[in-house]
């Protein structure tokens, strides 16, 4: 088993970071895609890259693909990969659906899902909403 | 690695549509699922969306028979 607990780089802003524990990269805003939260694993809250930061990541990723995630071992990688085969599968087969479904379709798919973010926001405290703020 | 999706990630991923973030997500959590990710969530983020769709569903009750 290796066990890599850290692999610092250094971004552009001067930020450094262990990308050993990257978990995702999400535009904060999908339409302009100016700055990113990036989630890091065990760390509670995003961390707000700018663009020149989150783009050296995305090279720094690239390059070092291996190496991320390296902490759990390859047989455990293996033995989920399979369990994970069936989720997949499934997963697959919703996109292709999904890809398929008419602009009308996707339209009111779009208004659902407005007022479901209304009404899971309505439900929680100020500071604790997820879509509104 | 493991995953925990929360509320938040879960009501995007049941509530896909063609473009934009709901499209981006799918696509993350099967990247996420063939990398060997141990993907989760909890009950209650699945009770929180679950209500939030039945009743957002209510609502557009015209848009009821619309396979989410």
């Amino acid at each position: 088993m290796v066990n890599v607990v850290n692999i610092p780089v250094e971004l552009p802003s001067g930020k450094i970071l262990n990308i050993a524990r990257f978990i995702a990269l999400i535009p904060v805003n999908a339409a302009s895609n100016t700055s990113y939260d990036l989630i890091l694993e065990g760390y509670p809250t995003p961390v707000n890259l700018e663009l020149r930061d989150a783009q050296t990541l995305k090279e720094i990723l690239l390059l070092n693909k291996d190496l991320v995630g390296v902490s759990q071992s390859e047989g455990d990688k293996q033995k989920q990969l399979q369990q994970n085969q069936r989720a997949m599968a499934l997963l697959q087969q919703r996109i292709k659906r999904h890809e398929n479904i008419s602009e009308a379709e996707s339209i009111q798919r779009e208004e659902i899902f407005n007022d479901f973010k209304q009404i899971v926001d309505a439900q929680r405290l100020p500071g604790q909403k997820l879509y509104s703020e | 690695m493991i995953t925990f999706i929360d509320s938040g990630i879960l009501g995007i991923l049941t509530n896909p549509y063609k473009f934009g973030e709901a499209h981006d997500c799918e696509q993350w959590l099967y990247t996420l699922l063939s990398q060997g990710v141990y993907v989760c969530s909890s009950d209650i983020c699945d009770f929180e969306v679950r209500r939030g769709l039945i009743l957002a569903l209510q609502i557009n009750q015209n848009l009821m028979a619309l396979k989410i």
